[in-house]
């Protein structure tokens, strides 16, 4: 608690200065949300905060008794006396998507998911709901190459159409009855992709900047993925890899990211003890809902995972910050500081509380769920 | 060395060999270390300081404290003396264990989903206390102390449950807590909503059927007592009359034999004897939970069922019945709250907040309801108990109902309440100390079996 106070009183003063410096050049605030705590990262919270939102964005975070008289008169100031921290973010999902893969091939380079993303879709509304307000748009796990995804947000929006490549070197993509069956076929037509030029896997082995997301399960396939993504060079997120903690050092090195399964009640301690492995190894890693069917896993998984020994920060910042980071987006999203996208919730409790609840979600500074006040 | 401890021995074995006729009142003295009377071990004495005792839902004592002596609370108060030797244990909050009333731990997969179980079934044979270990340990650890264990749990059927510590060995604190049935969507071969409806009224008649059976019984009974009575009063008659009746008998051989008839002993009719009906042991427990002395569990989820099975058992009007699943049950919270129905939930979080069960726990709470939370089977869930109580907390239920949900209310249910659930002088000490509220705070230690056992 102690170092938290400390960082309290630091992150305000940081918000402060940085409120002052473009002030001038920004957008005129149109609403105003003050909130008893805001959590503006993992490990900083500010206290009796107010927070400015205009055109889309967050203008200034900063102690309310600062930041009320600058205020220009008419803006519509939401008074909430809880917590208030930026919208979670899933490593990946199949929300807006009605099927997850394409069943004619194997290798689906070029396939984009964005055009075929429903922004209308009941699970985008559940998931807003339960505080999620963007996410990685990724195949399933039925082809090894499954196609170059997204990042969208719940309120149906595509941020970016191409913002991630979907790959699988398990079962589920490798199967008898088609090309390949085995490990060494699928590694070896990818490597044969690559070194081919063509094709989206080549690009992004070409360029290293479009995020990989490769899934796998066991550890041999974890070993796999590590040796065949190091070598060609891409910017790798191991996906569902449950027992990523086992080579946590390999991951570090490699500066491999992992979108994890989500933490649910029953986890073994071996699952959790993995996640534990990566924190301390420093291997950046969030967690995705692609491989779930339950969207509220994703708070769940913050909570479960604090519960299970993982610091407070690395868990609020596995579903903001480093998902953000793992879907290219963390200069905009993840954060409630000024210059970043205003996809903010306003919570019941602690965000870090299974007993919390979203009571009103914005995105872009638009009201979305919950009553305005 | 040897010379003065034979001589001892000696005198020993004299003095126990005739003390009475010794008229010398010089006493003896036997060089032996072993006492006569064997010593009494001291009571084995924990005090819990805590700035919170929750005594039960609700009632919350500030800077209290908890004596407990082997195993058993004797004192709660504010300044409680601590004989010398207590142990002295101090934390934030003190509350009783939690307890899930709806778990499989200790059974081997196998008797959980039997279909074969009647009702005189019991859970209390199933248990094994040997394997699971570490589902128990990360249950006491967690908070959870207690649990009710049910086998068939997938039968229409499922046979008598039991409740029992997660303390090593799984120690069965009562063989009988409950009577289960399981009906409608959900279990294997429930069909379509006539077999679902079906199955419901079903329960309500093999229950019925246990009450039949009780009745017949108290029918004999009270029949053979008359019988037994009339056979007293005609003896006494003979008795009384023992001359009248000889020479009625004589006059009666006389008259056979001018006949030339062979005379009949006139004898009472031993097949006017009411007969017992057949003994039938799922009936015994039919009819004990027929008749309010079991608490009766029905395992429902779909509307159509629950509704059905609520019009089937009003007219038993003893039975204590206790809703688990009870997805559907929204629609009938009022009556459920007017019968005085608890529901055992699992808070479980689906896909989207309109089929979102922690949802049903705040609303039905709401309505009056009382609300259990239990895991639902799984003895590797145990452990998250706390968990699903939280769920079902963010969507609605004080933090006061949460609490009754696990303790007070789980004992109640069960028949346990005499010994369990709250933190009253004369109940078991099976107590949780944790570092924040009660269900949403870190357990930092628990008292069980009369131990101290930090986490």
């Amino acid at each position: 608690m102690k170092t938290m106070k400390q960082l309290n009183l630091a992150g305000a003063a940081l918000l402060a200065l940085a409120l002052v410096a473009p002030a001038s050049e920004v957008a005129e605030p149109t609403l105003a949300i003050s909130a008893a705590h805001v959590l503006v990262d993992g490990g900083t919270v500010v206290d009796d905060a107010l927070v400015l939102v205009g055109d889309g964005k967050i203008l200034a975070v900063g102690l309310k008794e600062d930041l009320l008289g600058k205020l220009p008169e008419g803006v519509h100031v939401v008074e909430h006396d809880g917590w208030l921290s930026s919208g979670m973010i899933a490593a990946n999902a199949t929300f807006g998507l009605t099927y997850t893969d394409d069943s004619t091939g194997a290798f689906m380079d070029d396939l984009r998911l964005a055009p075929a993303f429903n922004g209308d879709s009941k699970k985008l509304t559940a998931a807003r709901e339960l505080g999620i307000t963007s996410f990685g748009l990724v195949t399933g796990r039925a082809n090894v190459i499954g196609g170059i995804g997204a990042v969208a947000k719940t309120d149906g929006q595509i941020v970016n159409d191409a913002a991630n490549l979907s790959i699988c070197l398990a079962p589920p993509a490798l199967r008898g009855n088609r090309f390949p069956t085995s490990y060494g076929g699928a590694l070896g037509a990818l490597r044969a992709r690559i070194a081919s030029g063509e094709g989206a896997l080549a690009a992004a082995a070409k360029s290293g900047k479009l995020p990989v997301q490769i899934a796998v399960n066991s550890r041999g396939e974890i070993a796999r993925a590590i040796d065949f993504a190091g070598a060609a060079g891409l910017n790798t997120v191991l996906r569902g890899a449950t027992r990523a903690g086992d080579f946590a050092a390999d991951l570090k090195k490699a500066k491999m990211m992992v979108a994890l399964q989500p933490i649910g009640l029953g986890a073994t301690a071996q699952t959790t003890g993995s996640m534990l492995a990566l924190a301390k190894a420093g291997v950046p890693f969030a967690f995705g809902l692609a491989d779930t069917s339950s969207i509220a896993s994703l708070h769940e998984s913050a909570a479960l995972a604090k519960r299970a020994g993982l610091a407070r920060a690395t868990a609020w910042n596995s579903v903001t910050t480093t998902a953000a980071k793992l879907l290219g987006t963390e200069a905009t999203m993840g954060r409630v500081a000024a210059g970043f996208d205003a996809d903010l919730v306003l919570w019941s409790g602690d965000p870090l509380s299974i007993t919390s609840r979203p009571v009103a979600v914005y995105i872009d500074g638009e009201l979305s769920e919950g009553d305005k006040n | 060395m040897l010379l003065p401890t034979i001589t001892s021995a000696l005198v020993g074995f004299l003095a126990a060999l005739a003390p009475a006729t010794l008229d010398d009142p010089t006493p003896v003295v036997v060089d032996d270390p072993t006492p006569v009377v064997e010593a009494q071990p001291a009571p084995k004495m924990i005090l819990i300081r805590a700035h919170e005792v929750h005594t039960k839902p609700g009632v919350v004592l500030i800077d209290s404290s908890v004596l407990v002596r082997d195993g058993q609370i004797v004192a709660i108060g504010k300044d409680l003396e601590a004989p010398e030797g207590t142990q002295v244990l101090e934390g934030q909050t003190v509350c009783a264990g939690y307890i899930d009333p709806w778990s499989s731990l200790g059974l081997d997969l196998g008797s959980v989903s039997d279909l074969a179980t009647g009702a005189s079934t019991a859970t209390s044979f199933a248990i094994n206390g040997f394997g699971q270990e570490h589902y128990r340990e990360a249950a006491r650890n967690a908070g959870v102390l207690l649990v009710r264990s049910q086998a068939g749990a997938s039968a229409l059927i499922g046979g008598i449950g039991a409740a029992l510590r997660a303390a090593p060995g799984g120690e069965v604190v009562l063989d009988d807590a409950c009577l289960q049935f399981t009906c409608g969507i959900g279990r294997p071969g429930a069909g379509d909503l006539f077999d679902r409806v079906a199955e419901a009224d079903r329960v309500a008649s093999t229950l019925a059927s246990g009450r039949s059976y009780r009745e017949s019984q108290n029918e004999y009974r009270y029949d053979l007592e008359e019988w037994q009575k009339k056979i007293a009063d005609e003896e006494a008659e003979l008795e009384k009359d023992f001359k009248k009746a000889k020479k009625d008998r004589d006059k009666d051989i006389e008259k056979a034999k001018e006949k030339d008839k062979e005379f009949k002993e006139s004898k009472y009719k031993e097949d006017k004897k009411p007969k017992a009906p057949k003994f039938d042991a799922d009936k015994e427990v039919l009819a004990r939970a027929a008749n309010g002395e079991l608490p009766v569990v029905v395992q429902i989820n779909g509307g159509p069922e629950i509704r059905a099975l609520l019009a089937a058992t009003e007219e038993l009007g003893r039975l204590r019945l206790v809703l688990s699943g009870a997805e559907g049950a929204l629609p009938f919270a009022d009556e459920l709250a007017k019968r005085g129905i608890s529901v055992i939930l699992t808070p479980t979080r689906a896909g989207s907040r309109s089929d979102d069960r922690a949802d049903l726990a705040g609303a039905l709470a709401a309505k009056g309801v009382r609300v259990l939370v239990g895991t639902g089977g799984g003895a590797n869930t145990v452990r998250d108990l706390a968990v699903l109580v939280q769920r079902a907390m963010a969507a609605g239920l004080t933090a006061e109902q949460a609490l009754d949900a696990v303790t007070l209310g789980a004992a109640e249910a069960f028949d346990l309440a005499d010994r369990y659930g709250s933190i009253e002088v004369g109940k078991v000490a099976e107590l949780l100390v944790l570092d924040g509220a009660p269900i949403t705070g870190t357990p930092k230690a628990i008292v069980t079996g009369g131990e101290v056992v930090e986490l």
